[in-house]
This record gives structure tokens, sequence and C-alpha cells, in this order.
């Protein structure tokens, strides 16, 4: 939004018209040399269309047009933004994601499950402005995507970046599960939460489901644990990040449902089975109520003074002006 | 008083040319007056011209000089505000730049950059952090997290070889740290620049002026000695110049001043025994952490007087050129 911070200096522009009159038209205006012609001869003087006549046109223009400019900056022309300034501290929300060749299934119609997962935490992350909020990805192997940051869009631009079996094959649950632990222990938040996403049964890694879900309780991180998948038979094509290759086939199994609700009782979360986008997307909003906590907002105001332009621009013309009426077209004061 | 752009006062070196022209110009037209006049007329005519002609190209001079003024944003006088600010954010911006391999601080520039900031941030429980490294490019290394151990991950990734484009872009790397804080934050921001500010590119006018209005100063820490150092290659040698002569890298202190000054910062030396205490101190200073309500002083615009001024005399000067003086001529 655009603001005058002293509008009153707006008047000044009632005095351009007069001094309009003065500059230009006074019929007594000075600087003039009045010449008798009484004794004049020859035929009348006809004033040519000339360069110089262009060139005092304008000059003119110029002229006044910084006038009208220095008085808006004057008047101190500001930009404005608002902008909310969260003054209490959210959430710590990991979200630990299955990133296994698995989740290309394409059964989460129209899309895959990984990308309908994907579309439904952008979603989520949009919803949270206050939260500290991370990724970790996980399939053979784990690895901490986006530490818990409020730059969402960070966060944003590393979810698109991800790429199935960039982490091999296999389905790593426990790993996963503990990196986010480990990532969320130095947090200050209150409420610390790991939202868990996977499609298959644990079958890599060194540490099991269960005794991470245990230690994040044990710090006083919730998990909620989210099986990805319908149950039935569905397509599959996936591309390998690394050779190209390119793999096609059809799933079957699905999730470990009593593992899941294992994780979720141990640390004290809830356990949820998502067997379609619509489903997904009702269990990110229920997670969202659960984890409102009371925030304190204040609106701000930033203001970016912009008068600068408006003076650069004015001082170009002002010289220019100068130049061309007394230089190039050479008129006297 | 104290300039927010004092670039721009150099254009005031261009008035006494401009007074010339203008005083050169009013003597053609007393040629031109001797030209047209008989002589009895010519004196009377003269001593108005040269009057008046004097009189406007002073008033003219003047218009400009004042607005180049306003132009480099004049402040004085302070105020204070009520500041609800709490904690600290803070980025780290990190030159990667090939210079900073030398090794006139041990283990090297950027080694000890490194640890610095990883035991400032150990002694900073509460504080979000961040860190971009830049060499010709910036890049965003860690989002604002307050996450310890992804610090001390990102940290350990630093390295020369991490950006391919060569150079050191100063001006895109503030950039990135600007953007590196999110919005909606009610903390104080803070940019740790550790650089040795050799051969900077980038005109860093615009983004100074960013970060002042924004309120983020930038805590310098000068990796290097006046003295400089050979920069060491990957294969044990040292990087030699078209000559073959070893080029020795010499910490810039005006150019990291600059930053400092502008920004409402301080500069520090890397190797200096008490930095760390130094830049511990200053950031709980800037924290407000300890205080019941903070005060901010800032200095007060006042670019508005001299564009104030350069309308009166704008003005002045139609009168003094339109207006007769008598009733004669």
């Amino acid at each position: 939004m655009w603001v005058l911070e002293r509008p009153a200096y707006l008047l000044l522009l009632l005095l351009v018209p007069p001094l309009i009159y003065l500059r230009h038209y006074h019929p007594k205006r000075g600087g003039r040399l009045v010449l008798p012609f009484v004794l004049w001869d020859g035929a009348a003087f006809v004033s040519p269309a000339t360069f110089r006549g262009v060139g005092l046109r304008l000059a003119a223009l110029m002229y006044w047009s910084a006038w009208i400019l220095l008085v808006i900056a004057l008047a101190g022309p500001t930009q404005t933004t608002r902008e909310r300034v969260f003054l209490s501290r959210g959430s710590d929300i990991m979200i630990v994601l299955d990133e296994s060749a698995s989740m290309a299934a394409q059964d989460f119609r129209p899309s895959t499950r990984f990308e309908t997962a994907r579309d439904v935490i952008r979603r989520f992350v949009g919803q949270r402005g206050n939260d500290h909020i991370g990724l970790v990805g996980f399939s053979a192997e784990a690895a901490l995507r986006v530490p818990p940051t409020t730059n969402a869009s960070y966060l944003m631009e590393s979810l698109d970046a991800v790429q199935l079996m960039e982490l091999g094959d296999g389905t790593s649950i426990g790993m996963g599960l503990a990196l986010a632990t480990l990532h969320l222990r130095s947090s200050s938040a209150d409420n610390r939460v790991i939202i868990l996403l996977t499609d298959g049964v644990n079958n890599a890694g060194e540490i099991s489901p269960e005794a991470a879900a245990e230690v994040a309780g044990d710090l006083g991180v919730r998990i909620y644990a989210i099986g990805v998948g319908s149950g039935e038979e569905a397509d599959i094509e996936v591309r390998d990040p690394e050779t190209g290759e390119l793999f096609r086939g059809t799933v079957r199994d699905g999730f470990d449902g009593e593992t899941l609700q294992r994780i979720a009782n141990l640390s004290g979360g809830t356990y949820f089975s998502a067997t379609g986008a619509g489903t997904l997307e009702a269990i990110f909003d229920a997670i969202d109520t659960a984890e409102t906590v009371e925030r304190r907002v204040r609106i701000e105001v930033r203001r970016r003074p912009v008068h600068r332009n408006f003076l650069i621009i004015a001082l170009a013309l002002l010289v220019g002006e100068l130049l061309l009426r007394r230089v190039i077209v050479g008129v006297s004061p | 008083m104290t300039f927010d752009a004092s670039q721009y006062l150099w254009y005031l070196t261009a008035i006494p040319v401009i007074g010339l022209l203008l005083l050169v110009s009013s003597f053609q037209t007393r040629r031109t007056v001797r030209a047209l006049t008989t002589q009895r007329q010519e004196s009377r005519i003269s001593a108005i011209l040269t009057v008046k002609s004097f009189i406007s190209s002073i008033l003219i001079s003047a218009v400009l000089a004042s607005l180049i003024l306003a132009l480099a944003g004049p402040r004085w006088g302070e105020v204070s505000v009520e500041d609800e600010r709490r904690g600290l954010e803070i980025v780290f911006l990190f030159d990667v730049s090939n210079s900073m391999a030398a090794q006139d601080i041990l283990p090297s520039r950027l080694e000890r950059s490194r640890e610095t900031a990883r035991t400032l941030v150990s002694r900073l429980p509460d504080a979000l952090v961040s860190a971009v490294a830049f060499k010709g490019d910036a890049v965003p290394i860690l989002p604002m997290t307050e996450d310890d151990v992804a610090f001390q991950l990102a940290l350990a990734g630093l390295s020369g070889s991490m950006i391919t484009s060569p150079g050191t872009n100063i001006e895109n790397g503030l950039r990135a740290a600007i953007a590196a804080f999110p919005e909606g934050s009610a903390r104080y921001r803070v940019v740790i620049l550790f650089s040795d500010g050799e051969q900077i590119d980038g005109d860093v006018t615009d983004v100074l002026e960013q970060l002042r209005v924004q309120e983020i100063p930038v805590l310098v820490v000068a990796a290097g000695t006046a003295g400089g150092a050979v920069i060491p290659t990957v294969n044990d040698g040292v990087v030699r110049d078209a000559a073959g002569n070893p080029v020795l890298a010499r910490v810039d202190l005006s150019a990291l001043q600059e930053i400092a000054d502008a920004s409402d910062g301080t500069v520090y030396r890397l190797g200096n025994r008490t930095l760390l205490q130094e830049l511990a101190d200053e950031l709980d200073r800037r924290s407000g952490v300890n205080q019941a309500v903070v005060f901010r002083r800032t200095r007060v615009e006042r670019y508005h007087v001299f564009v104030s001024i350069a309308v009166l005399f704008l003005a002045l000067s139609i009168l003094v050129q339109n207006l007769r003086w008598r009733r004669t001529v």
C-alpha cells in the first residue's frame, strides 16, 4: 500500500499555476528587452516553429514536472506492508517421510501416494505460520532434509526437490524416527511432535521403530503415525535417480498397522490409516486442529520510504532543463 | 548529522561546474544586450541584468545543492522507540572464496571462522541460527533453526569447493543473508559476516540500505592479517599471478569497515583472543533479553528540510527572474 507521511505538503501544488503564469504568461515579466518597432519598415515577425521553440517547450515541461515531483517527495511517499509477527513460541514439528519406491504406487487417485503426501504436507506447512517445521526422509537410510525451521519457503523448496529412492530402497522407520528425535532434542518448544508417513514394513536400519518411539516418548516428543496405502494392488512406475533406470510393476503389500499403533502408543501419539487422498487430507486437518497452541500475534506495518526515486528524477530534470535552455537553446536567465 | 547514502554527496562537486556554466551564459547575454541597445540604455539594463543573473545563478546552484543533500538522506536528532522484540535470529555469512584458505591465521582463515561460529552458537542456546556461504554466488546452507546438531553438520560441510563460481561477491552474500530471515519474527536480527574483504565484487550500496531499513546490523569478523599470506592450492602449491609470483592475500579492512558502519555493526578481528567474549557480549546486549523494556534510539530522517529549502529557492528564482524591479527599462 502507498501512503504519504506528510500529505499537507501537497498544498504546495497550489503554488504551481500562479508560478507558471508568472514565468510564462505574465505580460510584464522581466528578463526581456522591449525595443521600439515604430520605425520598423520591414515585414512583421512571424514566430517560426523552430528547434528553439520545441526546445523551450520541452524545457518548460521538464521544469514543471520537476516541481511536481519535488512536492510529492516532500509529502513523504512511503510503501507500507503488513506483516504478522508471532510473539509466542509455536510447536516444533518434524515430518518423517517415506521415500521408498513403493510410495510411487498410483492408488491415491489421481496421483501417487508420494505426490499426494507432498501436496498435503505443503498445505499443512502453509497453515502453520508460527511453527518450526523440519523434514526427515528415509528409505534404506534416513537423512535430515531440513532442520526444524521457521523459514517455510526453504522447507517447501527442499520438499519439492525430494526424489524417491535417493536414499536407496527399503524402509527403515526406526532410523527416520531416531533422526527426527535427535534434531528435536535441543528445541526449546513446549510442544514437540513427529508426523510419520510410511507405506511399508520396517525392513532396514539398526534401530527398531519401537525403540526409537520409546526414546522419543521419554523426551516428550509425541508421534503421529500415518500408514499410507489403499491395501489393493496398485501400479507403480519409478525412475532410479542414480542410474536413470525405470522400474514398472505392481505393489500389493501394505503398511504394518500394528507396529504403527505401537509407535503411537509408546510416545503418547495417535495412529491413523490413510487409504486415499481424501483421508490423508482429513488426517492432517485433524493434526492441525489437535496441535493448535495459543499464539499471540501482532500486526506490524513495515514502512519503506520511496522519496529518493522522486528526488533523483526531479534533480535530473532540473539539470537537464538548465542544460537544454541555457546551453543548447541558449536563452539568458 | 549522519547520511544514509553518503555516496550522493559526491554529486556536490558538480555544483561549481554548473555555477560556472551559468556565469558564462550570463556574460554572453550581456554581450547581446550591448549589441542591441544604445549606450545610455545599456548601463541601466546591465546593472539590473548583472544583479538578477548573479542572484538567480546562486539560487539555482543552491537548489541543486540542497537536493543533493536531501538525496543523501540526512539524519539528526534522536528519538526513543519502545521495542517489543526479544531474542536473536543470527545469520552466519561465510566467505568461502579461495583467499579464505590462507594460513596467516591458523589452521586457516575459514577453519578458524568455522570454529568461532561453532563455539559461539554453543554459547547461545536460545538463538535461532542460519548459515549462508558465498563466493561469486551465495548458497543458503542452513535455514533459520534452533537445531544445534543441524548447525554443526552444516558447518562441517563448509568449504571453498562447495560453490564453483569464482570471486567474492559480497552483495550476493548479503542479499542471501537478508533473505534467510523468515517473515513474522519478533526477534532481533543480526548478520555475522566472516570475510577477509579481499577483492570484493558487487555494488553494496543498495543492499546496505536494505540492511539499515530493516535494522539488521552486520557484525564483521575480519579474517586475516594486514601482512597477508600466500593462498595454498589443493596440490600443495600456492596461487601465483600471471608473472609467476605468489599472490599475497591481505585483509581489506576498509571494505569491511564500510559494511559495519553502514549497518550499525562493528568490525572484529579473527585471531583476537577476546573475540568470542566480545561477540557474545555484543549479541547479549542486542538480544534485549535481560532488559524489562527496551528503548531503541533512532535518528530522525530530515531530508524534507532540504527539499523544502530547494522548493523555496526555486520559487524565489522565478520571482527574481520574472518580477520587475523598476518601472523603467
